[in-house]
């Protein structure tokens, strides 16, 4: 095992929208027309994100790792709708481009003008292991100068029964990962061996992330332990 | 972009175990045997109803036998891309020589498909009318942990997506896994199922589909003139990775190192590749310098050539930007034009060619090839295998998103 299996965090962003959020996000985020509703909330968790670099920073080498927890449900239910009524005729060609689990990384780097490597990963319950192991792969073998990982659920899935109370919620966290030299940052993502052995797979959900990030840094961890023996965990520098 | 480091004395890492289904066979050396002759495996469609679809012709699997330890009719009742993803991971393990001991092992899983939700949502949706999109559990596992609990694996396991190039990425990350130590021997590869109604539907309004039904085997024509769209193809390939270290020590016959990967994004389009060659040509330099290699020293270029008309133009001024002077001597191929265009899977689809390449010494054909494009001059292989000696391959791949993808293959000496 390396011993040095470490991310540092440059930069985060978060986002959350209703579904009526979303269509007014979709007119301010540079998210395409046609975005799933996963992408229009990552992009804008990105955007949040990026107001953490100077005024033109440049993120040309960086790459991006998207990792949604069912991206396209919503989206596909009235294309698949119509092509029952109208048939092949009605599909829009802009369905598999964004609605597919690449399409939010491959937008992020449209709109970000990113350059580095791009793909989704995950893409069902472990979308948040899943993100950030894949963000730090990537970062700690390709020398890039940073990796995004964005990851983006609903709190509870549209169209969920109507026994369950509450609006539907899209919730994204953008992080940037860049490798411990380059930056002198708050908090850091590392994977090290499991002190309890779990042999259940772990699908932590993006909302305790989030509530971890939000609330004032201390000497708590946010971690998940994974069932081959190892945990992810993020913490303030010096505490991982 | 940087170039990642590599140390002169990284352990190299292996393919021992291939494991496959796809429109030209579901074994190694069937799959060989009938790319290297140039026989075609589209066909028409007969099951789905494509009354008024463009395209209606596509590289077929057919029924995928059942792997060994899966009792045959639980195994018939089970989704076919699940059935797809543990026939190629079993075969791939028995092939390496892993099968009895993966549980001794940290099996390493990691699965290019990009359409595992949508495929299911859309079949679920012409037989019941949208009952899983209507009313989601909320805990629906992948497929990749349902066949990991299947066969038993201990080791991380997940799925990427980087649309077409996701076989490269899914070998890149199970390479770096291995480096890092996180797993014994890693699964990688990539497996789509996605012949749909909807997928044809989409594609065909994107007027990226052949439609040449009336002549399946001679649809698809990568680098021809008389190109006029891609055909979809369906299957998978999964190959075993380990160290050349242990595989040494357990006497492993490997097929090929996996010996260099580079990938970049264009940044342009979600859908259009760039015309300008830069961003893409990078991709293939990082991997030469990953593989620790020249242009000169690369014997074989599987392209991703899908049989588009500015798809093919352009990748052909990205080969000709990396190989320079060389390029009227690399001969290259596009085995599209015999499995048709395998999506998420189509990456895997070409690893698995490039080692082909390597274990016969022979370089694949494009098939259909008659009026090679003034646009696309590169040094062919029309119609027949040419029998050469090939050391090293390498397999371009990209995809919607920008995606762009190189891996290097290097024969074992």
């Amino acid at each position: 095992m390396t011993s040095n299996d470490q991310c540092a965090i440059a930069a985060i962003g978060m986002a959350q929208a209703t579904l009526d959020d979303i269509a007014a996000l979709r007119k301010d985020t540079i998210a395409p027309k046609h975005a799933d509703e996963h992408t229009v909330v990552g992009v804008a968790a990105m955007q949040r994100a990026r107001a953490a670099f100077p005024d033109g920073f440049s993120f040309a080498d960086w790459g991006v790792v998207a990792a949604p927890r069912w991206p396209g449900r919503l989206s596909s239910y009235a294309p698949l709708e119509k092509y029952h009524r109208e048939g092949a005729r009605s599909v829009s060609a802009m369905l598999i481009p964004n609605l597919c689990l690449h399409a939010m990384s491959g937008t992020v780097s449209l709109a970000f003008q990113m350059h580095g490597p791009n793909f989704g990963v995950g893409g069902g319950l472990a979308n948040v292991p899943d993100g950030l192991l894949a963000g730090m792969v990537v970062q700690l073998e390709q020398n890039l100068p940073g990796t995004w990982v964005v990851l983006t659920e609903w709190n509870r899935e549209p169209f969920s029964p109507a026994a369950e109370e509450g609006t539907p919620v899209l919730q994204a966290l953008a992080l940037a990962l860049t490798t411990e030299a380059t930056v002198s940052a708050a908090r850091h993502l590392r994977l090290e061996p499991s002190e309890v052995l779990t042999s259940q797979p772990a699908y932590p959900r993006l909302q305790g992330l989030l509530n971890y990030l939000a609330a004032p840094m201390d000497d708590q961890l946010w971690w998940c332990a994974l069932d081959w023996g190892m945990d992810l965990v993020l913490g303030a520098e010096g505490k991982v | 972009m940087n170039q990642p480091t590599r140390s002169a004395g990284e352990v190299p890492v292996w393919v021992t175990g291939v494991g496959t289904t796809n429109p030209l066979g579901q074994d190694f050396h069937t799959v060989a045997d009938n790319l290297l002759a140039g026989r075609s495996g589209i066909m028409r469609v007969t099951d789905l109803e494509l009354d008024d679809s463009s395209c209606k012709i596509a590289g077929r699997i057919g029924a995928i036998p059942v792997p060994p330890g899966q009792d045959p009719a639980a195994f018939r009742a089970l989704d076919k891309l699940q059935q797809l993803i543990l026939y190629c991971a079993t075969q791939a393990l028995v092939d390496a020589g892993h099968w009895e001991n993966r549980g001794k092992l940290r099996v390493g899983l990691v699965m290019g498909v990009g359409a595992e939700w949508l495929r299911a949502w859309e079949l679920d949706f012409h037989a019941t009318g949208g009952t899983l999109l209507r009313s989601p559990r909320g805990d629906e596992e992948s497929l990749i942990r349902v066949v990991q609990q299947q066969l038993g694996l201990r080791g991380p396991a997940t799925v990427v997506a980087a649309a077409c190039a996701s076989g490269n990425v899914a070998l890149a990350q199970g390479k770096n896994w291995l480096r890092r130590g996180w797993v014994d021997v890693c699964l990688a590869g990539a497996c789509d199922l996605w012949i749909t109604p909807m997928a044809l539907a989409s594609f065909g309004r994107l007027r990226v589909l052949s439609r040449r039904n009336d002549e399946p085997a001679a649809a698809s024509r990568p680098f021809d003139k008389d190109r006029d769209g891609f055909v979809l193809g369906e299957g998978g390939a999964v190959f075993l990775l380990e160290s050349a270290q242990t595989a040494r020590r357990r006497a492993a016959h490997p097929y090929a190192e996996l010996a260099g990967h580079g990938a970049t994004s264009d940044a342009f389009n979600l859908v259009i590749p760039n015309a300008d060659p830069a961003p893409a040509s990078q991709a293939v330099r990082l991997a030469l310098h990953d593989a620790q290699i020249n242009p000169d020293d690369v014997d074989y270029i599987n392209a991703h050539a899908t049989s588009t008309s500015v798809g093919d133009t352009c990748e052909a001024k990205v080969i000709q930007s990396v190989f320079g002077s060389t390029v009227s001597k690399v001969p290259v191929s596009s085995t599209k034009s015999m499995t048709g265009h395998l999506l998420s899977a189509a990456a895997a689809m070409e690893a698995l060619a490039c080692l082909i390449a390597l274990r016969h010494q022979a370089v694949p054909p494009t098939i259909n090839l008659d009026n090679p494009d003034p646009e696309c001059s590169l040094c062919h292989v029309p119609h027949q295998a040419r029998p050469q000696a090939v050391d090293v391959a390498i397999s371009n791949s990209f995809g919607f998103g920008g995606n762009n993808t190189c891996t290097v293959f290097r024969k074992v000496a």
